[in-house]
């Protein structure tokens, strides 16, 4: 059973902040949501858990299993068990989906141990088919002219056949119709086991009545400000996140990092002006 | 010689310094190869150092149907190397016009292709001379219905300069031209092409489309694309684009958040670029031999053979 640990994760792109000390742990089993309003920080800490390059670092620590990833490669990062479903996945020309898919799987694979072709088909037209992919989607190019839905689809499609520890979902149910997203629901749900640790980033309570949290983060500004049971999601979904908001006193416009300093006057003081940019 | 593997000598392979091969439906006369009858051939034509002509004309004659594979390599001529490709009334013509390596730098191609009434031509175009090189080709559409599909890939490599100019011009109605050009430059290697669609008053329902894609493997290498349409007619349909580009880090992002290494996983990015160019190659070895030459220019000869597992 894997487990992640994030902890006091500050994370910058281009000089500014934007993970502010998140802690986290995720173990094989457990199922976390990651709540929150735009722009603070949700997909950034999934890209930045796999080791995007465009994002820096300033300090705190992720480890799996006890062991420190920051220094490790993205692909290193996959093969130890870390898996991204991305929020918009990327098309690759040329690449079949199933050279794509088999590729991904024999890199796991150790020094003398090779892919049973025979069986691998078998497996991919099994996951294919239970996300009612269509029997042409192993020699088409890998998400090019795939449906936003379908995409996702292919997401959890590799997903399936990866078999990660640890599993980022960052907004896989953005593109999917209602039947689609019961699908894929569906199918993470199946996933489930002690020996994978899910983490879902979702705006929308309906994922979550397919995929049940075992704990809900609401993340606001780039760190986790509360976390909780089921009951946070109905909230959110009611009244959104102002109330959140004033119970912790976080005014939009207070936020440090988003605030220039302005000079007034020649003189060695400093003011900063609430509210200008 | 590994042409010799590829294609063993039979009645359907010649070099041209050679006598040709009592082909039925193949004649030359005065430097001109000319084809005719409506069967199907599939021929190939290897063209080396001990060509002597500076002209080379093929004539398909009225509803001939050919698949021609012509192979340039071991060129040592430091002169213009002309083609000419008369295609009569509706015949159907596929070309697999190919440049290998070594060629002299000093060497440049020049072609021309003249179409009569519905006749299509289909144009494959490999540069890989690992060399600088100069192709220039016009293309008359003079018959109505004519059209030409013209896919090329070149590859610039170490300081090379390759520079291919292109021109299509519709000189009858309902004329149709397609032209798809992919460069690659490594290195410091230089691309520079020029594709021009010239679509006279008058030549109404005619259609042009031109689409670039260029990819810059090398820090300091470059590629320069000016896609041009001259059109002086109202009733025609045209576009042109050129797209450059450096491989998308969020691409690269995307396979090794899969497993893949950085090293595969951007040999998988270039060889998708190319399979629209290697896919229409009809000769599965020429294909793979293609795929070797491209992978050693591309991505350099220490690396092994990637391979899709």
């Amino acid at each position: 059973m894997a487990t992640l640990e994030i902890k006091d994760l500050v994370v910058s792109v281009e000089d500014t902040l934007i993970l502010q000390g998140v802690n986290l742990t995720v173990s094989g089993g457990e199922t976390h949501a990651i709540m929150g309003p735009n722009g603070t920080g949700k997909s950034t800490l999934a890209q930045i858990v796999m080791g995007h390059p465009k994002f820096k670092v300033e300090s705190g620590d992720i480890l799996l299993d006890g062991e420190s990833i920051i220094g490790l490669s993205v692909d290193e990062r996959s093969r130890r068990g870390l898996f991204l479903a991305m929020q918009n996945p990327i098309e690759v020309p040329g690449v079949t989906n199933f050279d794509f898919v088999k590729t991904a799987v024999s890199a796991r694979l150790k020094a003398n141990e090779r892919l049973r072709i025979g069986k691998f088909i078998l497996k991919f037209e099994d996951a294919a088919k239970a996300l009612n992919m269509g029997s042409g989607l192993s020699q088409r190019y890998l998400n090019q002219g795939f449906s936003g839905g379908e995409k996702k689809r292919n997401e959890i499609l590799q997903m399936r056949l990866i078999q990660p520890k640890i599993a980022f979902l960052d907004e896989i149910d953005s593109g999917l119709d209602v039947d689609a997203l019961k699908l894929v629901g569906d199918n993470v749900s199946k996933m489930k086991s002690p020996d994978l640790g899910l983490v879902l980033i979702t705006h929308y309570e309906r994922l979550l009545d397919y995929i049940i949290p075992d704990q809900v983060h609401i993340m606001i500004r780039g760190t986790i400000v509360k976390t909780g049971g089921r009951e946070l999601i109905q909230k959110i979904d009611r009244e959104g996140y102002d109330w959140l908001k004033a119970e912790l006193g976080i005014d939009e416009l207070e936020d440090p990092s988003k605030t220039r300093q302005y000079t007034l006057g020649s003189c060695a003081t400093k003011k900063t002006i609430p509210g200008l940019r | 010689m590994f042409l010799g593997a590829l294609f063993p000598k039979d009645a359907s392979v010649w070099e041209l310094c050679d006598t040709p091969p009592k082909v039925p439906g193949v004649k030359i006369r005065d430097r001109t190869i000319a084809f005719s009858g409506k069967k199907k051939k599939e021929l190939t034509c290897l063209i080396t150092k001990e060509v002597s002509e500076n002209v080379i004309r093929f004539s398909f004659h009225k509803n001939t149907q050919v698949a021609l594979k012509i192979l340039l390599f071991d060129l040592k001529k430091e002169e213009q190397l002309q083609f000419h490709f008369r295609l009569g009334s509706g015949a159907e013509v596929t070309v697999d016009h190919i440049f290998l390596e070594p060629i002299n730098s000093k060497l440049s191609i020049e072609r021309k292709f003249r179409l009569k009434e519905n006749a299509r031509l289909t144009l494959l175009t490999g540069v890989f001379p690992n060399a600088s090189f100069l192709c220039r080709d016009d293309t008359e559409l003079i018959g109505e219905g004519a059209s030409v599909d013209y896919l090329s890939l070149a590859v610039a490599t170490k300081k090379n300069r390759i520079q291919i100019e292109e021109t299509v011009r519709h000189q009858a109605k309902q004329t149709i031209s397609k032209m798809q050009n992919f460069l690659i430059a490594t290195e410091e290697g230089l691309l520079e092409c020029i594709v021009a669609g010239v679509i006279q008053k008058g030549m109404a329902q005619s259609a042009c489309e031109q689409a670039n894609r260029g990819l810059l493997l090398g820090e300091k290498s470059s590629i320069s694309v000016d896609p041009k349409l001259l059109i002086d007619e109202y009733d025609v349909k045209a576009s042109h684009g050129a797209a450059i580009g450096r491989i998308n880090d969020d691409e690269l992002f995307y396979l090794e958040s899969r497993g893949l290494d950085e090293t595969l996983a951007k040999q998988l990015i270039v060889f998708g670029y190319l399979a629209p160019f290697l896919d229409q190659l009809a000769h599965a070895k020429l294909s793979d031999y293609l795929t070797k030459i491209v992978r050693k220019q591309v991505m350099g000869g220490a690396i092994d053979e990637p391979e899709l597992a």
